[in-house]
C-alpha cells in the first residue's frame, strides 16, 4: 500500500495535545494541522515529539482520494480560523471554503480533522454522542485569553457565540485506530480509547539511578 | 482579461442535422459552426466540447461545453447548460471563468490521461477539481457526463472513487452516479476487497 493516512497526536504542553493528518505516500509525508488562528499549515512531523500515530484504516485508492481531498482543503483555506464550532458543515461541500464566517468561528486542531474527514465523506466521530467534560470550560477560557493577546476581536465573538463540545485529540487519535467498520465511534469509545493514547504520550519515569558496580578488589 | 464577446444564452441557436448531430448558430456572429460529434439519437446523450466561440483579449480561447440530448430534448439541455452573459460578466467569475469552460470530455479525457501515465495523485485531483467547479456553478449535466466518462473508461480504481467524493454533495441528482457505484464495486470485488470497506461514506 503506498498511500495512507494517519492521525498524529502530540504532546505539546502540560495537559496539552495537538492533532493533525499526516499523508504518507511513496513521494514522501506531509502533515497537515490548523497549528492556531489562521495558520492551517502543511509541515514535516518530524519536529513533532513525543506523538503518537493512528493508521486510518483506509484502502490504498480511497487514501489517494482523502489525500487529495485534504490537501485542497489546506490549500483552500489557509487562514482557517481557530473556534469551538461543530465541525460538521463548515466547509463548502463542493469548493472546500471555509463556510461560518471571518471572525467568531473556527475549528480547534481536533474538530479540523474531523472536519476534513467528513469533507472526503468519512465519518470517524459519531459527533451527535458528544458531551461536555469538566475540564471543557477551563480548557475554552484559556485559548480565549491566549487568542485575546493578538485577534482581540476574534476573542470577544468566540465569547459571544454559543460554544459546542470539545473534541479533543486523543479522542480523535483513539478512534483513528478503531477499523472502519467500527466508524462513527461513539463518545465512551473514544474516551477509553483516547486514554490509550495518552498514555503513549506519557514521559517515561525517570530510570532509577544504576546500581553501583561491584566493587573489585584486587587480590593483593 | 475582457469578457466582452460571450455568447449569452439567447444568442444562438441549436438544431438537429442528420450528418453532424447538431448545428450550433451563433447568431450575433453571423457563424454556423458544427459540432463534428457522434450523431444525435435519440434518448441518449451527446456532448459536444471544444468548440473555440470567441477569443478574449489575453488571447486564450473561450470554450463552451454543449450537452445535447435527445433530438427532442435538445432546448431543454441547451438551457440547462448555458449561463446568461450578464452572470459571466461578473467580477466574480472573471477569475475562474476558463474553469468554468473546462470542456467535459477534454477534462475527463486529462484525468485518464494523467492515470495512464502513472500520475494517479495528480489525475484525482484533477477530478476533485474539474467536478466542484461544474457542482459550483450548477452544472450538474456536466457533472454526470463527466462520471459516465470515467465509468466508461479503463482508469485506476482510485479516480472512480474520486468522482463519487467529489459528487457526493449533490449524489441524488447526478444520473449516473449509481451506475458509477456499481462499476467501482465491480472492480473492487475483482481484486478480492470489499466494496463496502473501500466506499464507506461514498453511496
Amino acid at each position: 500500500m503506498t498511500h495512507s493516512v494517519s492521525v498524529v497526536v502530540a504532546a505539546t504542553g502540560f495537559r496539552q495535545q495537538h492533532v493533525g493528518l499526516l499523508l504518507s505516500s511513496a513521494s514522501g509525508e506531509e502533515f497537515i494541522h490548523l497549528a492556531w488562528h489562521r495558520l492551517l499549515q502543511s509541515d514535516s512531523v518530524h519536529g513533532l515529539a513525543p506523538r503518537s500515530l493512528s493508521l486510518l484504516d483506509l484502502d490504498g485508492d480511497r487514501a489517494i482520494v482523502v489525500q487529495s481531498v485534504v490537501r485542497l482543503l489546506a490549500r483552500s483555506n489557509p487562514e482557517a480560523p481557530y473556534g469551538f464550532d461543530f465541525p460538521n458543515e463548515v466547509f463548502d461541500a463542493d469548493s472546500g471554503k471555509w463556510l461560518l464566517g471571518s471572525t467568531g468561528h473556527g475549528l480547534t486542531c481536533a474538530s479540523f480533522v474531523i472536519a476534513a474527514l467528513m469533507q472526503a465523506g468519512i465519518n470517524l466521530l459519531e459527533l451527535s454522542s458528544w458531551k461536555e467534560r469538566d475540564e471543557d470550560e477551563a480548557w475554552r477560557q484559556k485559548i480565549i485569553k491566549l487568542l485575546e493577546r493578538r485577534y482581540p476581536e476574534h476573542a470577544a465573538q468566540l465569547v459571544a457565540n454559543p460554544q459546542s463540545v470539545r473534541f479533543r485529540p486523543e479522542d480523535v487519535g483513539g478512534s483513528a485506530r478503531m477499523k472502519e467498520s467500527a466508524w462513527p465511534v461513539t463518545f465512551s469509545d473514544a474516551v477509553r480509547l483516547g486514554e490509550d493514547i495518552l498514555e503513549e504520550l506519557r514521559p517515561a519515569p525517570p530510570r532509577p539511578p544504576h546500581p553501583p558496580f561491584p566493587c573489585r578488589h584486587r587480590p593483593f | 482579461m475582457s469578457l466582452q464577446g460571450f455568447v449569452g444564452k439567447n444568442d444562438f441557436t441549436v438544431s438537429p442535422n442528420v450528418w453532424t448531430g447538431v448545428s450550433l448558430t451563433i447568431l450575433n456572429a453571423k457563424a454556423t459552426v458544427e459540432l463534428v460529434e457522434a450523431p444525435v439519437r435519440q434518448a441518449s446523450v451527446c456532448y459536444a466540447s471544444n468548440v473555440p466561440l470567441f477569443e478574449s483579449n489575453s488571447g486564450s480561447c473561450i470554450y463552451v461545453t454543449f450537452i445535447a440530448g435527445s433530438m427532442f430534448g435538445l432546448m431543454d439541455s441547451r438551457t440547462a447548460e448555458t449561463r446568461s452573459s450578464e452572470s459571466w460578466r461578473s467580477a466574480d467569475s472573471q477569475s475562474d471563468a476558463r474553469g468554468l469552460f473546462l470542456p467535459v470530455r477534454e477534462a475527463a479525457l486529462e484525468a485518464v490521461t494523467l492515470d495512464r501515465a502513472n500520475k494517479t495523485d495528480l489525475a484525482v485531483q484533477h477530478i476533485l477539481l474539474a467536478v466542484s467547479q461544474y457542482i459550483r456553478a450548477k452544472r450538474l449535466t456536466s457533472a454526470d457526463v463527466f462520471l459516465r466518462y470515467l465509468g466508461q473508461q479503463e482508469t485506476s480504481i482510485a479516480l472512480k472513487l474520486a468522482g463519487l467524493t467529489a459528487t457526493l454533495p449533490v449524489k441524488s441528482k447526478i444520473k449516473s452516479r449509481g451506475d458509477l457505484v456499481d462499476i467501482c464495486s465491480d472492480l473492487i470485488r475483482r481484486t478480492g476487497r470489499d466494496p463496502a470497506k473501500v466506499m464507506r461514506g461514498l453511496y
